[in-house]
């Protein structure tokens, strides 16, 4: 290898013919393809720690001593229609509580590092939704809608602000974990332009990013790109000059630059042990350390201005057949939620307190929510199952309140009965920490105009600060 | 019903404002039709006044003596559950009830104008009738070679604007073979054709590309797009549908063969239904029949615990495609108000999804007749001789009992070579042999006799009085009821079969499987044959439905709720079929009561949902009866073979006995060969047969060796069956409306018909109205259906609509550009026979069309969208060109048609995994990739390749990153480079720069001009070396067909 090799950086101001310096320092100089907010957002960026399966409410963040009492006894209400028809009596959680922080929040003995942020986190407990199986769940509390074909949040936010950082998309999705039961299409951009859609990004794979990595040296690519470059501008000098064929070429540029902007993000190597620490990474337990991974790699997109990330869940070692769906006891929950509570707890209260640290809390919001909750009653001697009618979800950032409690479901926490809230009311509350009028980002498509809230949502103002 | 009297419009307003959506939102999920806690519904105002446990819930003008207000206020019981209602919301309760309770009459509450809904249409050019119009007088005459030319020109020069100068020929004729077969053209060809100055090399050209079997593959492709064609159906677990690759092969032929456009209208929607279906004599296919595959590429939910909101959502669907892609209109917007837009109500929404819910989700037998019919007749012919030589062998044999029986313990054996349990307590023939076998001691035969026949009598008599109060029959398979049920499939006959059918096994030494009884039975002659046999559409009102079915190899019996294709056990009641004795099977129906339902027998071919590991395609089933009933137990059986032993004086020795068993085993096969035989003598044969007391075998029986060996010949020749998704016919209903969209609050039925602005009747008579539907589009009086076809061919080939909306018709679409040039086109087509290719044809043959990119200054400033078409629009390729080029450009393109899909290379993550087809797709064409929904294929994705989930007539056209990322360094990409560069080193050219002209000309269609040539010169030759050793470095000539991909000029069309 030569010596006299430049830098990528250097080699593209140097590069006076070939590959477009004038494009690049266009590039350079706008710096920024954000749009301007509807009003003053709180805060920038999202974070949504997906718990994909369905996390039990009543085992973690909404207590019912009524599941002790009544152990065993058949439900006082209505049951509704359960996917697998076994409905058993009352079931108590396997979990005590224990009250947390200032706000005196209680949280169950699986989470105790989330516990510790108690006063950090807005509780809601009354959350709902309309999907009572995994893949209509995923995609309604990903998009609203419980099918393929529609946009989901990150992909509206990111059509609402666009991105700040030029050389990142703008949605990110880290994907060391499985993809929730629906697929992939959940992330898409649905009929808003593909360029909304997430970016998958692997942390654990080869290739962070598909095709980011690439196959020929630094130089070589560089000459192929100056090649290429000379020949489309004989293409575009020919004609009269199209738009999108400029873009076209303006790509190639932007596409060179997340091949480094890219593995930048991925290095680890610059962070300290501590912080390491704090994220778990050290964790004996495989599944900690690569959920850590991609809560440390989330603050650091935050730090890059990307407007929405989204954590997966790793399978539970112990059933690997559930990748999708990692937090779905059917049976076994006792089991199952203590190894899943052990693969996030501390990484997700890491999150928090290296935010706090790094002033990057004030302007980031972290959703924490599975596709609903799990039944007070059992499922089998040991299991729960589906309950989309009142579960918890909390929020923890800029814009929202702290150490507080919102909602609540009824005495055994089946039915939410005060203040019940919609995914529509939840997205709509977002997009107004981020200065978006949920009502005025819309997408016209075939003949309607669409938006994340669909024809629901109301903004939830009793959760702000 | 239950409209209130009087009541005043402001009234009613104030209802639908304030009381409804509260009901709707907090009351109806449990007190509605079907769930009625504590007895009360809440969604009519009868309900209401007739209240539930605790009595009438309102009190008009009385909100105080109201039950609802009493617990809306949390006086009492505190409802709604999901949290007390607002104030306000309490307030306007009580208002409402003081006010009387005013509740609109449903039937009319959907109306929203005094203006009649065609008048409303009248309104809105689409609607308008297709206008007949010549084209206009223009200055440059010269200029206009087709009608078309002169409207574009005429819009021109009242723009002052003149049209650009014609594309030069390479230009031309890269543009028309992408536009026309989706690939680049051939060297040869642009040789050929930039050569050829004569006026008709276009032409010909043109004639050329629409006769290639390519241009089927291509424009099947802008088919698919709208239908959202699929091969699996989505949500948890994508589930594969069957053979819908079949509807992609269907297209390309159809298209290949230019199916008169109108033709194709009929067959998508009713293919199955049409008197004289188009048949393709080639492959022996009934194509009319695989149209209605579209309508399957449905998006299920999993396991729906609501499944009547699963069949909203697939209905729904159906609807958005049809309407969006034959008539450029969203009716899908009607589900839950009248269309804010378009003269579309909510009505017109719910008279269609009668049509399509009265339709079955199955699959069709494709084959003709003639063809999987192979050998029927003499088939038949040498069952009847198996028929007779068995009862001869039979009558010879006398079965030796106290030798030849098997020890009362030993289960006999079942099916061929299978165990099953048999049942207890049988009363099989045997029952009375083995109890008079030990008698008591001290007991007289005659007594143990009279003592067992009396206990077997009381026993059967007890079994007919409890079946008969215990159970409702609603169907008997065997006899007339048959010809209720819906049957598809070559296998069932036009009669259900008396007692006493068998088949003919078709390896292993056993001639018969056994006797059976009476019953339906699809595979008497070929287990090879199709059946599905469906129950009419009933609500279920009973705890448990039994079935008294029989089969094998999985084949399946199962009841469908709501439609839900895809059920297979669980909440879904379902059972694989795997015993080839008649026998009752209970289905739990508690958790469905109140859905509606009907029972289907399916092959295992013929499922809806293929178990893994089905082998040949055989399978079996039977069924004689249905009952209704809420216990937990299935029907006692009735059909008890040991009662034939009853009949006649009482056998006083065992030897006697042995000799009425004798005479009963006589009878029944005298009966069975003179087709006499009943239910429970077939069943006292078949015990024989089974348990080989009877002679079974051809080494015991020489003379029928040859006549099975026939057989199974025969047999073997009959080709299995081919399937394609279908909608298949089942009982017909009018929808009830679902208030607000809301499919838990049903209102009246509303008759099947099409829209009411488009003038459409109620279909009468017991067909879907399907037929009907097919008619009312595929119709010249239609003014949607050719133009919207036409503005998509125009959208095709120019890169933009006239009506740049193509999905969108209606007023919040996109006006027409040119309407006089659409309507013309229009007519055009259908007075053409609605042809495709002919349409293609003109519009390609056009001076417009031919034009160069080129703008004139004056255009790029007066019309810098290019509406008025001064000159050619630049368009990138759609993803499958970019991948079908790469692979025809680097040699590799393997040109086999049809079949099952490639399955998708795929190197990230994807739920459930899959299999991981080959990094080049087999080198086949992209239609030919299989496509999942929840794993599309990568590379076609980023370049806009469109998900499955609606229609999708304009795709977008992307510019991102991610696509320079991908012809940069994806792996096929640059695989493809090595492979093109391969075949280079090998025979491309006698100097590097002759290589590299040909392959410029090869990628782009054009000779290289001095500079490129140039340019390419210098950036191979960094390597160093000799000419030759450069001729042979492989590395270089990668390099360069790797850059080759990434130029613009190869992505874009100009």
């Amino acid at each position: 290898m030569s010596k006299h090799y430049l830098s990528r950086r250097e080699m593209l101001l140097r590069a006076s013919t070939g590959f477009g310096l004038t494009a690049f320092n266009s590039l350079a100089a706008a710096g920024s393809g954000a749009k301007k907010p509807h009003f003053e957002p709180k805060i920038k960026s999202v974070i949504f720690c997906f718990m994909s399966g369905g996390v039990s409410h009543v085992d973690s963040f909404d207590p019912k001593p009524r599941l002790t009492v009544d152990a065993g006894k058949p439900m006082p209400m209505p049951v509704k229609p359960t996917m697998f028809n076994d409905v058993k009596g009352i079931m108590p959680s396997p979990w005590s509580f224990k009250n947390y922080g200032q706000c005196g929040m209680p949280v169950s003995e699986l989470f105790p590092h989330m516990g510790a942020c108690a006063d950090d986190l807005c509780l809601i407990r009354s959350m709902t939704s309309t999907g009572n199986e995994h893949a209509q769940g995923n995609y309604i509390i990903h998009t609203g809608q419980p099918f393929l074909g529609f946009p989901n949040a990150g992909a509206w936010i990111n059509y609402g602000l666009g991105s700040e950082n030029r050389n990142l998309p703008g949605f990110v999705v880290l994907a060391s974990g499985g993809v929730p039961l629906g697929g992939i299409g959940m992330y898409g951009s649905g009929f808003l332009p593909a360029e909304h859609q997430a970016s998958m990004f692997y942390p654990e794979a080869q290739e962070a990013l598909n095709n980011i990595k690439p196959k020929e040296t630094d130089r070589e690519q560089l000459r192929r790109l100056a090649f290429i470059g000379a020949m489309d501008r004989k293409y575009t000098g020919q004609s009269q000059v199209d738009p999108q064929v400029e873009t076209a070429i303006r790509n190639y540029e932007t596409a060179y630059r997340m091949q480094t902007a890219i593995p930048e993000l991925m290095e680890l190597r610059g962070e300290t042990e501590a912080t390491r620490r704090l994220f778990g990474m050290d964790s004996s337990n495989a599944a900690t350390a690569a959920y850590g991974k991609q809560c440390l790699l989330a603050r650091r997109l935050v730090e890059r201005g990307v407007r929405f990330i989204e954590l997966t869940c790793l399978m539970r070692p112990s059933d690997p057949g559930q990748m999708g769906n990692p937090w779905d006891q059917h049976t076994v929950l006792k089991e199952g939620h203590t190894e899943m509570a052990l693969q996030v707890d501390q990484p997700i209260a890491g999150l928090i307190k290296d935010l706090k640290a790094r002033g990057l809390f004030e302007q980031t919001l972290i959703i924490w929510a599975g596709e609903f909750g799990r039944t007070p009653f059992a499922q089998g001697t040991n299991g729960r199952d589906h309950n989309p009618f009142g579960f918890s979800v909390w929020l923890a950032g800029g814009g929202v309140k702290r150490g507080f409690i919102h909602g609540q479901t009824d005495e055994l926490g089946y039915y939410a009965v005060e203040n019940p809230m919609t995914v529509y009311d939840l997205w709509a509350t977002v997009q107004h920490l981020l200065g978006i009028d949920h009502e005025k980002l819309t997408y016209r498509f075939s003949g309607r105009d669409y938006r994340l809230s669909d024809v629901h949502g109301r903004v939830i103002r009793e959760l702000f600060s | 019903m239950g409209a209130s009297a009087g009541a005043q419009t402001g009234d009613l307003d104030f209802f639908e404002k304030s009381i409804r959506p509260v009901l709707v939102q907090s009351c109806q999920a449990c007190h509605a039709a079907k769930i009625e806690q504590a007895g009360l519904r809440l969604d009519s105002r009868a309900a209401l006044l007739k209240g539930g446990a605790h009595g009438p819930a309102i009190v008009p003008g009385d909100p105080s003596a109201s039950l609802l207000i009493k617990a809306i206020r949390h006086e009492g019981p505190k409802m709604p559950l999901g949290g007390k209602l607002k104030p306000a919301e309490i307030e306007a309760f009580e208002t409402w009830v003081r006010k009387g309770a005013p509740w609109p009459n449903e039937a009319v509450a959907a109306v929203v104008s005094t203006k009649s809904i065609q008048d409303r249409a009248q309104e809105h050019w689409a609607f308008r009738p297709v206008a007949q119009v010549t084209p206009p007088a223009v200055s440059a005459r010269h200029w206009v070679r087709t009608p078309v030319d002169a409207f574009i020109l005429s819009k021109l020069e009242m723009a002052k604007l003149t049209p650009a100068p014609a594309a030069d020929p390479a230009t031309l004729l890269r543009r028309v073979t992408f536009d026309l077969i989706g690939l680049p053209p051939r060297p040869e060809e642009v040789d050929a054709f930039v050569k050829d100055s004569s006026p008709e090399a276009y032409a010909k050209a043109v004639d050329r590309l629409l006769k290639s079997p390519r241009f089927g593959e291509h424009w099947a492709r802008h088919w698919m797009d709208l239908m959202r064609y699929s091969e699996s159906h989505g949500s948890q677990g994508d589930f594969d549908l069957p053979q819908a690759w079949r509807y992609r092969d269907y297209l390309i032929r159809a298209l290949n063969q230019d199916v008169p456009y109108d033709q194709l209208i009929r067959e998508h929607l009713a293919g199955d239904l049409l008197p004289n279906p188009r048949i393709n004599r080639e492959d022996n296919i009934n194509e009319s029949v695989i149209g209605t595959a579209h309508l399957r590429m449905v998006e299920y939910g999993y396991v729906p615990v609501d499944a009547l909101d699963d069949q909203f959502k697939v209905v729904d669907n159906q609807i958005d495609v049809i309407s969006k892609a034959f008539q450029g209109l969203t009716v899908s917007c009607a589900r839950c108000h009248d269309h804010k837009f378009d003269p579309i109500t909510q009505k017109d929404f719910y008279a269609l999804y009668g049509i399509l819910a009265s339709s079955r989700h199955g699959q069709s037998v494709i084959d003709t007749p003639e063809h999987i019919d192979l050998n029927r007749a003499e088939l038949a012919k040498l069952r009847s001789q198996v028929r007779g030589e068995l009862a001869r062998v039979w009558l010879e044999a006398k079965p030796n009992l106290s030798a030849e029986l098997p020890p009362p313990a030993a289960a006999p054996p079942v099916g061929e070579g299978k165990k099953a349990e048999p049942p207890r307590p049988d009363y099989g023939p045997l029952e009375l042999w083995r109890e008079l076998k030990d008698l008591s001691p001290g007991e007289t035969f005659l007594a143990g006799w009279n003592r067992a026949a009396g206990a077997l009598r009381k026993e059967l008599d007890e079994r007919r009085v409890y079946n008969a109060k215990e159970f409702r029959s609603a169907w008997k398979l065997d006899g007339a009821d048959y010809l209720k049920w819906f049957r598809t499939g070559n296998g069932l006959p036009d009669q259900p079969a008396k007692a006493g059918e068998f088949y003919v096994l078709t390896d292993g030494d056993r001639v018969v499987n056994g006797i059976y009884q009476a019953g339906a039975y699809p595979h008497l002659l070929s287990r090879k044959h199709s059946g599905v046999l469906q129950s009419p559409r009933f609500k279920i009102e009973s705890d448990s439905i039994c079935v008294r079915v029989m089969g094998g190899n999985l084949a399946w019996a199962r009841i469908v709720v709501e439609n839900y294709a895809i059920g297979a056990g669980g909440i879904f009641p379902s059972t694989n079929l795997n015993d080839d004795v008649m026998r009752w099977v209970r289905f739990d129906t508690k958790y469905r009561r109140g859905s509606y339902a009907y029972v289907e027998m399916a092959t295992v071919e013929d499922r809806t949902r293929r178990p893994a590991g089905v082998a040949d395609g055989r399978s079996h089933f039977g069924i004689a009866e249905v009952v209704f009933h809420d216990g937990e137990k299935p029907p006692k059986e009735e059909v008890v073979p040991a009662a034939l032993l009853l009949d006649g004086a009482a056998p006083r020795s065992a030897a006697e006995l042995s000799d009425r068993y004798y005479a009963v085993f006589r009878a029944c096969v005298e009966a069975w060969r003179a087709g006499t035989i009943s239910n429970s003598q077939a069943a006292f044969l078949d015990f024989f047969v089974r348990n080989e007391l009877a002679p079974n075998s051809m080494k015991q029986i020489l003379a029928l060796a040859a006549i099975i060996d026939r057989y199974r010949q025969l047999e073997a020749g009959i080709p299995v069956p081919r399937r394609a998704p279908a909608v298949t016919t089942g009982t017909s209903f009018d929808q009830p409306l679902f208030l607000r969209g809301n499919h838990m609050n049903p209102g009246d039925p509303v008759p099947r018909r099409y829209l009411e602005a488009l003038g459409s009747q109620p279909c009468n008579g017991v067909q879907s109205g399907r037929l009907e539907l097919a008619g009312a589009i595929a119709s010249p009086a239609n003014p949607l259906s050719s133009r919207v076809i036409a503005n998509r061919i125009w959208h095709h080939l120019f890169g933009r609509g006239i009506v740049r909306t193509v999905d969108n018709f209606g007023k919040n679409g996109d006006r027409p550009s040119h309407p006089e040039l659409l309507d013309y086109l229009a007519n055009r087509f259908v007075a053409d026979g609605w042809s495709i290719k002919a349409m293609i044809k003109l519009l390609v043959t056009s001076n417009v069309y031919q034009l160069s990119s080129q703008a004139s200054a004056e255009a790029a400033q007066g019309d810098s969208a290019n509406v008025l078409l001064q000159h050619a629009r630049t368009r990138r390729l759609p993803a499958e060109s970019i991948r079908d080029s790469i692979l025809a450009v680097s040699g590799e393109l393997d040109a086999t048609m049809y079949g099952a899909g490639i399955d998708v290379y795929y190197t990230g993550k994807t739920e459930g995994g899959g299999t991981v087809g080959p990094l080049d797709g087999a080198r086949r064409r992209s239609v030919y990739q299989r496509i999942k929904r929840n794993a599309q294929n990568p590379f076609l994705e980023v370049f806009d390749s469109p998900k499955p989930a609606s229609t999708r007539g304009q795709r977008d056209s992307t510019n991102v990153p991610a696509q320079s990322l991908t012809m940069l360094n994806d792996p096929f990409v640059i695989d493809q480079a090595a492979k093109w560069a391969g075949r280079m080193l090998g025979d491309g050219g006698i100097s590097v720069r002759d290589r590299v002209e040909r392959m410029f000309w090869r990628a782009l269609g054009r000779r290289a001009t001095a500079d490129e040539v140039a340019a390419s010169l210098d950036y191979i030759a960094r390597s160093g070396g000799s000419e030759t050793e450069l001729l042979s470095n492989q590395q270089a000539w990668q390099d360069l067909a790797h850059s080759i991909f990434n130029f613009k000029e190869f992505l874009y069309l100009r």
